[in-house]
């Protein structure tokens, strides 16, 4: 149906994907068994298999998803809050670094603005 | 309990032959049962020489791994032997040896069948040796698992400490229970390369060593037989309570560094042939094997030296 429409649909979709933005949050939290050795956590994700290890920073992000759907200018204010904002930047281009190896471990999901 | 006719010896030689030739020949090590079978008649006089004292299986005993080592053709029987292992694998990881490597083959084969499929096992590529409590002694029997990359001296130090009053496991796989953190032995002859060779013959004499196999892909090889009180007990598990990653450096004065948390872990796990396919109850093993052992990276110049160190470093996981 609609073949026309597919193509101008997918770049609208890829496009929105793309907006800084927009919410991320963690599907299924349950398949995430973690443990914690001195300031780092391990993470094991029963749906890839995969063992991930977190610097305390991205646990922080990852916890903070976990609570709710987040966009980046969220995490980045709420963060502040906990770390302080001496290098605003350093701390934005963390999080980014962070979204997007969550992102293509399958940790992270997008999600969309209402 | 193992009774000489059940066990790999010159007396039953030529039924032990009868049984390769027709490819049923049960044989077990720890707790894994392989059936072999071979034609060629110098594979057959290798395999009778590093594997007498292991006990048969039972006829109705479970077999964990078939495997036939063989010429890849008849031509290749009698010129120019070219001798492959076959564990029924879809498409075979192995090239052809040499005739007079045989037995390398086999010993290739029997490790691809371990890693690839003993999933009941968290499966460590590393030596293990454990000490048992001695007469009148209470308490578990403890054991040290010692990884590394290929070369950084593990099997030459398995094979010092299992001739130094400790019991050999392996030189090569360290088999964990995830249920209760315990190690099963698998005392497979321990395979000496090069240097390490002369070291080991001057420890021990060269009776309890193969044959050399000579130009290998790795150069020289020959096989170091386990002891015999090592087959005897191969039945019985070890706690793990320690773990070491051994590095052999000429001239070393010895050196001792401690890993701990996530780097341990991450060393532990990158140790493992198949933390992937265990999924998580590997996960929750490794986590409670990091939060519970000693983890150290230990440097040695020697093999008394290094003995010395180990001895030293259980002494201090008690």
């Amino acid at each position: 149906m609609g073949s026309g429409r597919g193509p101008k649909f997918g770049r609208a979709r890829y496009f929105i994907m793309n907006e800084a933005s927009h919410l991320w949050y963690v599907p299924e939290s349950g398949s995430l068994v973690w443990q914690s050795f001195d300031s780092y956590s391990l993470l094991y994700n029963e749906r890839s298999g995969n063992t991930h290890v977190l610097d305390p920073l991205s646990r922080e992000i990852l916890d903070l998803l976990q609570e709710a759907p987040r966009d980046e200018r969220a995490l980045l204010q709420e963060l502040t809050s906990l770390v302080g904002d001496d290098d605003p930047e350093a701390l934005s281009e963390a999080i980014g670094e962070a979204l997007v190896a969550f992102d293509s471990a399958g940790l992270i999901f997008p999600a969309y603005h209402s | 309990m193992i009774t000489p006719d059940r066990i790999i010896s010159p007396e039953n030689g030529a039924q032990v032959t009868r049984d390769l030739n027709r490819g049923r020949l049960k044989f077990k090590v720890g707790p894994l049962v392989a059936r072999i079978g071979t034609s060629y008649p110098l594979l057959q006089r290798d395999f009778l020489d590093i594997y007498r004292g292991y006990p048969l299986a039972g006829p109705e005993e479970f077999v964990h791994f078939n495997l036939k080592v063989d010429p890849v053709s008849l031509l290749r029987r009698w010129v120019r032997p070219k001798i492959i292992a076959d564990g029924g694998f879809i498409a075979s990881p192995f090239v052809p040896l040499r005739g007079d490597l045989a037995i390398l083959a086999l010993e290739m084969g029997l490790n691809w069948q371990v890693g690839t499929r003993s999933d009941q096992f968290l499966i460590f590529h590393s030596g293990v040796v454990a000490r048992d409590p001695g007469p009148g002694e209470e308490g578990p029997s403890r054991a040290v698992l010692m990884a590394g990359e290929s070369g950084a001296g593990k099997s030459t130090l398995t094979a010092g400490l299992a001739y130094s009053g400790w019991r050999l496991f392996s030189d090569e796989f360290g088999l964990l229970d995830t249920s209760d953190l315990h190690l099963y032995p698998y005392p497979r002859p321990i395979s000496l390369k090069n240097e390490s060779i002369e070291v080991m013959t001057k420890r021990l004499g060269e009776e309890v060593f193969s044959r050399p196999f000579l130009n290998t892909l790795k150069g020289t090889i020959r096989y170091l037989r386990a002891p015999a009180e090592s087959l005897i007990n191969g039945h019985k598990p070890a706690r793990l309570d320690l773990i070491i990653f051994p590095q052999y450096v000429a001239g070393s004065t010895g050196g001792i560094s401690e890993f701990t948390g996530a780097e341990a872990f991450a060393m532990l796990r990158g140790a493992s042939v198949n933390c992937d396919r265990v999924g998580r109850s590997a996960f929750d093993a490794l986590s409670e094997l990091t939060g519970r052992c000693k983890v150290y990276g230990l440097q040695y110049g020697s093999m008394d030296m290094a003995i010395g160190m180990v001895e030293a470093l259980m002494e201090d996981a008690a």
